[in-house]
């Protein structure tokens, strides 16, 4: 390995394992948005940012414990997803994702039709909806894939399990989601054209 | 076909995607300061503490609470804009500044004033960093609060409305004593008191001190190292605020000065 440059993660971890907190302050604003992002999408915003606050108090605490060389960033996210959980479970209810409102232009550039925006945003709302439906571990898979952007290493780690089961969870978390739509019409026009 | 077909599965991905980007997170905001302000606290790698060393399992509400205070005081600080220009120059020394609004949000007593949590005396006792003190012949506080923030602790006791302690202007208490280790920036304290409130230079038991009456204003103090933090939604009636060695001691109540100072002159370690 050539010398490592003296911000990298493995450089901050060693810090902070002497006792510098500037040295994890750094670690915290490299990965929050992340951190509230998985945090957002496991347990919803009202929590999210507490939860990610918690995460990073937590990862800290066990920092010993850290795997020298092992990557930062999977293992601190894997904690703020136990936290995500344990307070969705907490609270009793599911998670519902904040959306953007009024932001509803397509990746093309024009702007939608007001009547398309409409219907578009109800469709939405309606993919959401059948996504909150589903069991635990099928919304997890697909909330950390697709919405938090995690990669699928990254995913498997932070749900705890293989690659492997990512792989097949995924595929039938979103077949099952894809049924829940089909069966409701959701997401296809009268004409048989599916619609974005 | 019967006038709906089966959604393909790279038009669900794309509809997941498409969501992706309009998932809005809350802001981040200050939460790198807020763990940090927690972690000063404490030392990496300790397990969760028991009573026996230290702080005890409930401590760790506390430790929540302060933080979200600390994160509130934030957010408050940045929306007020005379503030907003003090604390930039502010934010690293020690000291208190006193901000005055023009519409306070109703303040109550006990749980409603953001004290902390409620505890017994003698868990308060154990749980700052110093010997509290007590007004001499007034009894047992009603309720007893801790707080984390600033660091040390700090320690609020209530007393209701009784006879001889009238309620107080804004906070509708007999008498609140907070006690906590910060320091007091006289200067500071002066420019931000404005019009609508008094400043009054008073001397405790020979220690400088400074009466404040008037409009309620809203305390925020920074710690000894440079964390600040305000009594969240809290607003002070009458106020003596004084120093005794490295603590910063605060009387509210309804009381004119002279029996607030006999107040805090009859402050004691003893029961």
């Amino acid at each position: 390995m050539e010398g490592r440059p003296l911000d990298d993660d493995a450089t901050l971890i060693d810090r902070t394992r002497q006792g510098d907190v500037a040295a994890y302050e750094l670690l915290v604003r490299r990965y929050q948005d992340v951190a509230v992002r998985v945090a957002h999408v496991l347990c919803g915003p009202d929590e999210a940012r507490d939860v990610a606050q918690e995460g990073f108090v937590k990862a800290w605490r066990a920092l010993p414990r850290f795997r020298d060389g092992a990557p930062f960033r999977p293992w601190l996210l894997r904690i703020v997803a136990n936290e995500a959980r344990n307070t969705r479970r907490g609270a009793g209810r599911r998670a519902r994702l904040a959306l953007r409102a009024f932001e509803d232009r397509s990746s093309g550039g024009a702007a939608p039709s007001p009547e398309e925006a409409v219907l578009t945003a109800e469709r939405r709302r309606l993919v959401l909806a059948a996504l909150e439906d589903l069991a635990e571990p099928d919304r997890e898979v697909i909330s950390c894939r697709y919405f938090a952007g995690l990669g699928e290493a990254e995913t498997a780690a932070v749900l705890g399990c293989r690659v492997g089961t990512v792989k097949s969870r995924l595929s039938r978390a979103r077949a099952r989601l894809r049924a829940r739509l089909d069966a409701a019409g959701t997401l296809t026009s009268p004409s048989g054209r599916s619609v974005r | 076909m019967n006038g709906r077909r089966a959604l393909p599965d790279a038009d669900l991905e794309r509809m997941l995607e498409d969501i992706a980007t309009r998932v809005e997170d809350p802001p981040a905001g200050a939460l790198a300061a807020a763990v940090r302000a927690r972690l000063e606290t404490q030392s990496p790698g300790r397990t969760i503490p028991d009573v026996q060393h230290g702080w005890p399992r409930r401590r760790l509400r506390v430790v929540v609470a302060g933080v979200a205070i600390v994160a509130a005081a934030t957010l408050a600080l940045g929306s007020i804009p005379r503030v907003r220009e003090a604390v930039a120059g502010w934010f690293q020394l020690r000291g208190v500044l006193i901000e005055r609004r023009d519409t306070p949000p109703t303040a109550g007593a006990g749980a409603r004033l953001s004290l902390g949590e409620r505890v017994s005396l003698a868990e308060a006792r154990r749980d700052v960093s110093f010997d509290v003190l007590l007004p001499a012949g007034r009894g047992t506080p009603d309720e007893v609060y801790v707080s984390n923030t600033p660091s040390g602790g700090r320690i609020s006791l209530l007393y209701r409305p009784r006879s001889g302690l009238p309620p107080a202007a804004g906070s509708g208490v007999g008498l609140l004593v907070t006690e906590f280790r910060a320091g007091i920036d006289d200067r500071l304290l002066r420019k931000a008191v404005g019009a609508g409130a008094t400043l009054e230079d008073v001397t405790v038991a020979g220690e400088r001190g400074f009466w404040i009456q008037g409009k309620p204003h809203q305390l925020i103090f920074a710690d000894e190292r440079g964390q600040f933090f305000q009594d969240r939604a809290r607003l002070a009636g009458n106020t003596l605020l004084w120093q005794r060695g490295s603590l910063t001691l605060r009387v509210e109540s309804g009381l004119s000065k002279a029996e607030a100072v006999r107040i805090a002159e009859s402050l004691t370690t003893r029961d």
